[in-house]
């Protein structure tokens, strides 16, 4: 009979001993990619404003300078976009998921963001040509192609990248999870309806949380469209919050009780 | 035949003498109840220290001892209100960097460690509502500097 109890707390032990070390993994997540670094300064723009306002330039003066301030603009402005969709590029690249629908659909982003980057440095090559009215229509259509053509792509990249991100919070949301469902039963707290309540709860809003989050990964394999799973994505992360949110109650309820106990 | 010959006669029962001898012999000849040897001794030793100390390491992974590195055995890091609000916080994070959704690239890193922070757009400059702040020191016109988005400079370059 002991022997047997020994085997049972060894293989308990060895059990421990895995879902420790899946712990340490979890929360050794890769570090974050960093950002594009493009910065288009405000300050830059109020120039511009002061050249068209100001009195004391004539009439050819403040056309040169608002020619050349608005050309610097520009082509800051393409720097820009380029760097950015570049860092988007590369932080898709970097992400590693095993889930094939999304695999493709980071594969098309990638390929998207490519072109755009390309189209971006053909429109650049023609800023040294625009005229004051040039560049003002060259800015509008610009900014309609962007909207267009750019936004729905960088919207799917972001959406790729914040679900592949949440999957780390996931992962270690379910070990906590897994703990505080052994914890309660180790120390018997089933008997605490307050703490029983709180437990039911933070279940329910896990679950909610994984359910959304698998309707994002479906909305970003199928081609549902970026709001969609954006959509799923928020969901997913409110009710994951809000698991937390009732964790931390239960966390007040047994530190009360702990005090309680103490000073009686 | 009466009670008192019955008795008689079960006086003078004997058992059988090849028996009796042998019955005599396995008593006085069995080995003695089982003396460990040292080897018992030490294995038995070690399996029950190891017991004592794989237990130990279960109960301290039971009350949760391994998420929380550093702290004392007792505590129950399962309700470690540090590590779970740093877990909480990262969710908040995220929902922070969801909320800024589409900015054509400012989500870049969907796992950052700090979100940017609105902020105010100088009132003087005519532009829509700015992001992530910038300080300037040149600036004169404005207290708070901001980058604008790819977007709003086009939008205000078309003007």
């Amino acid at each position: 009979m002991l022997r047997i109890t020994y085997r049972i707390i060894f293989i308990a032990a060895i059990i421990s001993s895995f879902l420790f070390i899946q712990e340490v993994r979890a929360q050794t997540a890769p570090p974050a990619s960093q950002n594009g670094g493009c910065t288009l300064n405000q300050d830059e723009f109020v120039k511009l404003a002061a050249v068209e306002n100001d009195p004391t330039l004539g009439y050819l003066a403040e056309l040169t300078q608002e020619l050349q301030i608005r050309k610097e603009l520009l082509s800051e402005t393409m720097d820009c976009a380029i760097a950015q969709a570049t860092a988007l590029q590369t932080s898709l690249a970097a992400i590693s998921t095993p889930d094939a629908g999304v695999k493709a659909a980071r594969a098309q982003a990638e390929n998207l963001l490519g072109n755009a980057i390309t189209y971006y440095g053909l429109q650049k090559s023609n800023i040294p040509n625009l005229g004051i009215q040039g560049s003002k229509n060259f800015a509008a259509s610009l900014e309609a192609w962007r909207a267009g053509n750019y936004a729905p792509v960088a919207k799917e990249a972001s959406d790729i990248l914040i679900w592949t991100g949440n999957q780390n919070l996931i992962v270690t949301a379910q070990t906590r999870m897994n703990q505080m469902g052994h914890t309660m039963g180790i120390l018997d707290l089933a008997g605490e309806s307050n703490l029983t309540a709180l437990w039911s709860d933070a279940q329910a809003n896990f679950k909610a949380t994984l359910n959304f989050n698998d309707a994002a990964r479906a909305a970003l394999g199928n081609g549902g469209g970026p709001d969609e799973a954006l959509g799923d994505i928020k969901l997913s992360l409110d009710a994951l919050s809000v698991a937390y949110q009732k964790l931390s109650d239960m966390n007040n309820v047994i530190t009360n009780s702990t005090s309680s106990a103490q000073s009686q | 035949m009466d009670l008192d010959n019955i008795f008689k006669q079960l006086k003078s029962i004997e058992p059988d003498p090849a028996f009796k001898h042998k019955s005599l012999h396995l008593i006085l000849h069995s080995a003695p109840a089982g003396k460990p040897t040292l080897r018992e001794i030490i294995f038995k030793s070690v399996e029950f220290g190891a017991a004592i100390a794989l237990a130990g390491v279960l109960i301290y992974t039971a009350v949760g001892g391994f998420s929380a590195p550093g702290s004392s055995p007792l505590q129950i890091s399962n309700f470690n209100p540090a590590s779970l609000k740093a877990e909480a916080q990262a969710v908040d994070m995220q929902i922070q960097l969801v909320n800024l959704s589409y900015d054509t690239g400012s989500i870049v890193g969907a796992t950052s460690s700090a979100a940017s922070t609105p902020s105010v757009a100088s009132p003087a400059s005519g532009l829509p509502v700015l992001e992530s702040p910038v300080t300037a020191p040149s600036s004169p016109a404005a207290t708070v500097t901001s980058s604008v988005s790819v977007d709003q400079a086009l939008n205000a370059l078309s003007q």
